[in-house]
Order: C-alpha cells, then sequence, then structure tokens
C-alpha cells in the first residue's frame, strides 16, 4: 500500500461519513414512544407520541393541554400557526421537543395530529 | 445542524488528539469533565453535541494512542501489548510502518465493523443473552491456552499469570483511584523503559516507509480483529487487551499483523460499544457511560449520526496519524533516548502520585518489579495480563 492511496481512502470515507450525516439528520419520522418513556429523554431531545387529550386551555396564540397515556400524561405547549380544533377526549399524535416549565417537563409541539 | 455536528467532531478530534499522545491523560478524564461542565455547557449546546464531542474525542483517541506506546514505550491500558512488538521495530528503525500498521488495522477494522453493523443490531442482543453466563469459562479456555503457547518456560509463565493475577486482585479491590494506571504503567511501561536503560538503547534512524504486507492477510487479520473485539466489547469485564489476547491465542499472528490487530481492536471495540449502548442497552466503558448519561436514550438516529461521525473523525485522525508519525520518527532519532527514558518515568511517576496517590507509587514500584521478570528470564509479557485476566474470570465464576 502506498501513503496516497491511504490518502485517497481517507478522503473518501469522510465523504461518505459526511453524506450520511447529512441524511442522517434530515430524517425525521421518529418511532412513537409511551408518554412514560418520553419524560425519562433528556431535555431538547424530540419525541413522537400518542395519547388522550385530558384538560385544555387556550388563548388566541396558544394551546395548552395535557395528554394522557396509561397512568402517565405530559403538558403539550403549542404556537398556534393554524387553527387547531382540539376538544376533550380526542386522540392525537404529538411530534416536539422536550422543554423544562417550572421545574415540570412539557412538550414543545411541532405538529399534532388527531388521530 | 450540520456544522454544529462536525464543529462538535473537530473539539472531539483536538481533544483525542491530546489524550492519544499524552500518556496518563485518559478519555475518561476528559469524559468525565466534560459531563461534570455539561450544566453550564448544556445551556449553549444541545445533548447531541456534547455527546459527538467525546465520540471524536474516543475514536480518535484510539487511532493515535499507539504513537506513544510505540515511541515511547509508554502504552495507554488499552495498547499494553502494541509495546511488546512496536518497541522491536522501533529498535529496527521501522517506527513509523508500526505506527502505520496500526492505523490501517483501525481504519480497515472500522469499515468491516460498520458494513456489519445491520447484522450486528439483529445479533449483539441474542448472542449476549446466550453467553453471559459462560463468560468465566470462556476466560479460563483462554488462559490455559495462553500458558500453554509459551515455549520458553511453562512453570514461569504459570507463575507470571498467578502473581500478576493476585496482585491485580488485591490492586483492583483495594480503595486506590484509577488503580489501573499504575498497575499497567509499571507492568508494561516502566518496566520496558528500564531494560532499555540498562541496554543502553539508542534509537536508529527511522525510515519512512510505509509497510508492505501482503493486504490478504492483512484483511484476513481484520477480519479476526472485528470478529472478537465485536465480541468482547458488548460482553462485561472484556476490552480491546483481552480480545488481542483471545484473537492471538487461537490463531498463528506474525509480528507485524499482531499490530494491526491491538491497532483494529481498539477501534473496533469503540463503535461497537456504541451499538451495545444501543442494542442492549449497557455502556461498556468509560467514554460511553459518560454518553448515556449526557443522552439518556439513543434512538436509531443518533446511533446513525454517531457511526457516520465515527467514519468522518475516523479518517481524519487516519491523516493526522500519518502526519504526527512523522515528526515523531524525525525528532526521536536525535533526542538523547536515556533522558527521554528518565523523563517518562519521572512523568509516569509523578501522574501516579497525583491519579492514585502514595499507595499507588507502592503499585507502581511492585508492578514495575513484576513487569521487569519477563525480559529477564525471556518469557512472554503478555502472562502479565493475568493482572486483568484473573479478576474477572473470578468475578464471573464465584
Amino acid at each position: 500500500m502506498q501513503e496516497s492511496t491511504i490518502f485517497k481512502i481517507s478522503l473518501s470515507l469522510s465523504l461518505i461519513g459526511i453524506l450520511i450525516l447529512l441524511f442522517a439528520t434530515e430524517i425525521n419520522n421518529k418511532e412513537v414512544i409511551t408518554i412514560e418513556k418520553a419524560l425519562n429523554y433528556s431535555l431538547d431531545s424530540k419525541v413522537k407520541i400518542q395519547g388522550e387529550v385530558n384538560s385544555l386551555a387556550e388563548t388566541p396564540g396558544i394551546i395548552l393541554f395535557s395528554i394522557k397515556e396509561n397512568l402517565s400524561q405530559i403538558k403539550v405547549i403549542a404556537f398556534k400557526e393554524e387553527e387547531i380544533a382540539l376538544k376533550k377526549g380526542d386522540y392525537v399524535e404529538v411530534t416536539g421537543t422536550i422543554k423544562e416549565y417550572q421545574n415540570e417537563k412539557e412538550i414543545e409541539a411541532e405538529s399534532i395530529t388527531l388521530l | 445542524m450540520i456544522l454544529q455536528i462536525l464543529g462538535a467532531l473537530l473539539t472531539g478530534i483536538f481533544l483525542g488528539v491530546l489524550t492519544g499522545l499524552t500518556p496518563g491523560i485518559h478519555i475518561n478524564l476528559i469524559s468525565l469533565t466534560i459531563f461534570s461542565l455539561s450544566p453550564l455547557l448544556l445551556n449553549y449546546f444541545s445533548p447531541l453535541i456534547l455527546a459527538l464531542v467525546i465520540v471524536g474525542m474516543a475514536v480518535t483517541h484510539t487511532f493515535l494512542d499507539t504513537i506513544p506506546s510505540i515511541f515511547l514505550g509508554a502504552p495507554d491500558p488499552s495498547q499494553v501489548l502494541t509495546v511488546l512488538p512496536g518497541h522491536k521495530m522501533l529498535m529496527q528503525g521501522r517506527g513509523y510502518e508500526a505506527v502505520m500498521l496500526t492505523v490501517l488495522g483501525s481504519l480497515s477494522c472500522l469499515v468491516f465493523a460498520l458494513s456489519l453493523t445491520p447484522l450486528l443490531l439483529v445479533l449483539i442482543p441474542k448472542v449476549y443473552i446466550i453467553l453471559k453466563n459462560y463468560i468465566g469459562y470462556i476466560l479460563v479456555v483462554i488462559t490455559i491456552a495462553l500458558i500453554c503457547k509459551e515455549k520458553q518456560s511453562k512453570e514461569w509463565a504459570l507463575i507470571l499469570f498467578f502473581t500478576s493475577g493476585v496482585f491485580g486482585l488485591i490492586v483492583l479491590n483495594s480503595e486506590i483511584p484509577n488503580p489501573l494506571f499504575p498497575l499497567l504503567s509499571g507492568l508494561f511501561g516502566i518496566s520496558t523503559l528500564l531494560i532499555s536503560l540498562k541496554d543502553k538503547t539508542k534509537i536508529p534512524k527511522q525510515k519512512i516507509s510505509f509497510p508492505k504486507t501482503s493486504s490478504f492477510e492483512g484483511i484476513k487479520v481484520s477480519l479476526i480483529a472485528t470478529f472478537t473485539g465485536a465480541l468482547c466489547s458488548f460482553l462485561p469485564g472484556l476490552g480491546p487487551a483481552q480480545a488481542a489476547i483471545i484473537a492471538s491465542s487461537f490463531t498463528k499472528i506474525k509480528q507485524e499483523f499482531f499490530l494491526v490487530l491491538v491497532g483494529g481492536l481498539s477501534t473496533v471495540n469503540m463503535v461497537i460499544s456504541f451499538i451495545a449502548l444501543y442494542t442492549i442497552n449497557k455502556a461498556r466503558n468509560g467514554a460511553v457511560i459518560i454518553i448515556s448519561q449526557i443522552i439518556k436514550q439513543i434512538d436509531l438516529k443518533t446511533l446513525i449520526i454517531f457511526l457516520s461521525s465515527a467514519i468522518i473523525v475516523a479518517a481524519t485522525a487516519t491523516l493526522l496519524a500519518v502526519f504526527l508519525t512523522k515528526i515523531f520518527s524525525r525528532l526521536i532519532p536525535k533526542i538523547n533516548y536515556r533522558m527521554l527514558c528518565i523523563i517518562i518515568i519521572s512523568l509516569i511517576t509523578l501522574l501516579t502520585l497525583i491519579l492514585s496517590n502514595l499507595y499507588g507509587l507502592i503499585v507502581l514500584i511492585i508492578s514495575t518489579s513484576l513487569g521487569l521478570i519477563p525480559s529477564l528470564k525471556s518469557v512472554g509479557k503478555n502472562h502479565l495480563m493475568g493482572c486483568l485476566i484473573l479478576p474477572i474470570t473470578l468475578y464471573f465464576l464465584i
């Protein structure tokens, strides 16, 4: 083997690595996890969860609700970009980021879909 | 996002050069520092970015840690077995070639391990369940093979294995902080340096020539390394050093390829421990423990980011190794080697005092004396690995 060979190999490997990295950071189809599991995730991690809406508060810009699955529940905050009609008892799927507010974990939602 | 990731990797590579080239500064130490600073750092960076700094450092480290062990005879715990063939080649003016062999091993094993990733994701959980109850017995078989393979004197091999084993047992169960550092530095580092001092060794001028080995043999050894390294990285208690003993006790490997093997093992071990963290949720080394503390749950996407980062880092580290080894090769013959040996011995002694206090110094003195015996009786130094194998074997059997 020659030194130039190893140079070429390294160069192509790092290109492959960067390509996979670019691809990996773009994929966002996360698996749905349980709320209990989501509560254990560290701050700023992205999660996708499902559950039943059980309390609801709305202001013109913000919608605040909590969703329940089995025995665990988590608060969700969403900034309304378009109107969504939610009511108690709806089943929803929420994708968002874990944040902390007043020592409690909550999800800042990016997308909410009715199931 | 991607720029942040590349920035994190660059920081990691820089730290990896630091830990790789400085004997005594281990990645665990830096990882721990990052972890203790994490409440502050997490205000500015996401957990993923912090974890990637550690990934970058850990992978770079496995490419460069052979440089001090070959050129200075001061090994990192995972590289204790490179000292012997590596030092021999250095004395023949082939230090550059020796490091390149370990780097080629690291790079090829990384590529093999990553191409096997989909398979490993399925296999690791299954094999783990089957094997975890038999590790103790596997280790006994390895020990017997290790001692039977000794040609010079089986009695001395046995004595060395058990003496170092009992000593290791005592040291690892003591209250001494960082017990591995004085233990392994004495057994494999200082004792080698003392022999060079006694023999009035002069390091010859180093040739900068790339290894001319058959690539077929190289690929074979890399595959063996990938396989053994994979096995050892998700089983508890087994690390790259043990993997090297396992691999070399079952196949006959020439000096040159032994370097390919040990180089590859440490890299495979690191990369597969990321996969093990994802599949069986077990952290098998210091750096990965810290990563699992920073990112509580690793998902598939995170794993893919880790592994693709490992490729980028590995490629960069290879080029860095070529560059740094050339500098080392030019400098080392010009340096007064006796002086260098004395400086390194003092440095290790000082670090022992800092890392493991006064008791560590006692450990260092005893382990150095033990480490001198193989050279004096001309038996293999690898029997001294008893200091790690015996405690682990007993842990699993009792």
